[in-house]
This record gives C-alpha cells, structure tokens and sequence, in this order.
C-alpha cells in the first residue's frame, strides 16, 4: 500500500464518517428512533448514546483529515465499526431488521441485514489495515524518546 | 487484546479523549437544541406504555369493516419520505420525530367519535409512542395499533378493495 493509497483511504473514511455524522446532528430525533428501534440499548443509555455517537463520528472523521490526529482518530472508527457490526449480528440472532440509519436518503432506508453486515465487516477490516500501515513507520523507526 | 497490545499508547490516549470531548459536545448541542433528544430522561419502554394506556390491538383482518364504513382514522407514523412513497388511503401523516410540529396541523381535523388506528413498519414502535403522545395531548378517542406493519398491507388493494 503506498503513500497515496493511505492518503485516499483517510479521506474516504473521513468523508463517509462526517456524511454519516450530519444528518444524526440535524434531526437527534430521528436517530433516537432508529437505535431504539434496534432494540439493543437500555432506556437509560439509549438518550445519551444517540446524542453522542454522531459528534463522535463527526470529530473522528475530521481528525482523519489531518495527519497528526489520523491514527487516533481511525482507532476511534475501528471502535465504531465493531459496535455497528456487534449491534447489527444482535439484531440478525434476534430476528429483528430495523432500518440501518447509517446514512440519510436511500442508504439510511435500508433494512441491516447480511448485506449491510458484510459492508461494515469490509470496512472495519480496511480500517484495520489502514491502522497498520499509518503506524507502520513509527513501527519501523522507533523513537526512543516518543510514546512513552 | 491483540490489536490493543500493537497500538500506541499515544494514539488510545487521543482516541479516548475524541471520545469524551464528542460526548460533551453531542450533550451540550442536545441540551441547548429545542430539536434535541432529552439527555437525562428515561425513555419509556413499550410494555410501560401499553401497560398504563388502554390501547388495543387490531389486525389486517379487522379493519377492513373500519376503513368500508368510514368509521377510523388511520395515522401513519413513519418518515414523511415513506409516507410520500405510499400510506393507506385518508392516512394522516404523523411521524414520531416530528410529533408536534405534525400535531399542530393535525388536531383540529380529528373527529371525536371515530376510532383512531395507528401503523407505521414491520416491528416498529413509533405507532406506540405517537399513541402515548396523543394521550398525553388530551385525545380521547378510542386508539388501535395496528398489528401488521405497511409491508403486510401490500398490495392495498387486496386488503380495502377486493370484493370477498
């Protein structure tokens, strides 16, 4: 994977997150009612998680636009994406299909099934994989006096 | 375990902070915004709902006789988007996220003695709470949930149409 393969693959995590993130912002209502709707959340956690994830995804994706913050920030998608796909095999043993609600227009009216599992299992192996490789230099040239 | 071992210190730390400083703000934003969830409250779980409501159940079957003799008013609690894509003939549109913005519109035009049957998708509770909140707005109408989501209503026609 060379430089410029990395350098899209931060830009295309970072802009599908900050995509996914706005329209959470824009309407919190509706986003409460989609992840209820995945039946997986207490009533206690449900508020505070529907309010937080977008920020997060929001300032995940813009520190993937920068190069200081893009490792750290591609960590906190690899966290994201591995609670999506817990949370969507969940619903596929539970025999539940709510709609996905990761993105707005027709893409956020899709059903979570196989086919969204499989998109979000891809993407979180990229995301690991691209992890790897932007912390591979440091790997290769370690600084003594850095991350101690 | 293993992917934590190979990452930097550094980059967790970082991570874990993106993680609290989105927290505040998606709070924050939804504290101040009047469009925002409410952060702090407990969100009423259906059982509760059902329990403290007398709110009944009907089923494709049953409300044939309802829309033929004009005698409900059926409420669509989806999305506006699958509303305009298609919703029961008389359907009002009143989508859980936007209740009281659709609510204003939409209380003057309801008759006391008619039912009101509310549905929305397959194994959706929007039409539970938008029942709720109707009882909280001081309807007093008789309120039916529909059993079937709109995918079993299709096609319509063989369900209000059909001459069996």
């Amino acid at each position: 994977m060379n430089r410029y393969t990395i350098l899209i693959l931060r830009y295309f995590f970072s802009i599908v997150f900050i995509i996914a993130s706005v329209p959470k912002i824009i309407n919190p209502q509706k986003f409460l009612i989609t992840v209820y709707n995945y039946k997986i959340l207490s009533s206690l956690l449900l508020p505070a998680f529907t309010a937080a994830l977008p920020w997060i995804e929001l300032i995940a994706g813009v520190c993937l636009l920068s190069e200081a913050f893009a490792s750290p920030g591609l960590l906190v998608i690899i966290l994201l994406l591995f609670i999506f796909v817990l949370a969507i095999i969940i619903d596929i043993y539970l025999g539940i299909d709510p709609y996905c609600g990761c993105f707005s227009g027709s893409l956020g009216y899709s059903r979570i099934g196989w086919e969204v599992l499989l998109r979000d299992i891809c993407l979180l192996l990229l995301a690991i994989i691209l992890y790897y490789k932007l912390t591979s230099r440091r790997r290769n040239k370690p600084n003594p006096n850095e991350y101690k | 375990m293993f992917f934590l071992k190979v990452c930097y210190k550094r980059d967790i730390i970082v991570a874990f902070i993106i993680i609290l400083v989105g927290s505040l703000l998606g709070i924050g934003y939804n504290l101040i915004y009047s469009g925002g969830v409410k952060v702090f409250a407990r969100y009423s779980h259906k059982e509760e709902i059902l329990k403290k409501n007398e709110i009944d159940f009907i089923n494709i079957h049953e409300i044939r006789i309802f829309f033929e003799e004009s005698l409900a008013q059926f409420i669509d609690s989806r999305d506006e988007e699958e509303f305009k894509k298609g919703h029961l003939p008389g359907a009002i549109n009143l989508p859980l996220h936007k209740f009281d913005e659709y609510f204003s519109r939409f209380a003057g035009k309801i008759e006391q003695d008619r039912f009101l049957i509310i549905y929305c998708d397959k194994g959706c509770d929007s039409k539970i709470f938008v029942a709720d909140k109707l009882l909280t707005k001081g309807i007093r109408n008789k309120i039916f949930l529909m059993e079937d989501g709109w995918e079993e209503l299709q096609p319509i026609e063989s369900i209000f149409f059909s001459n069996e």
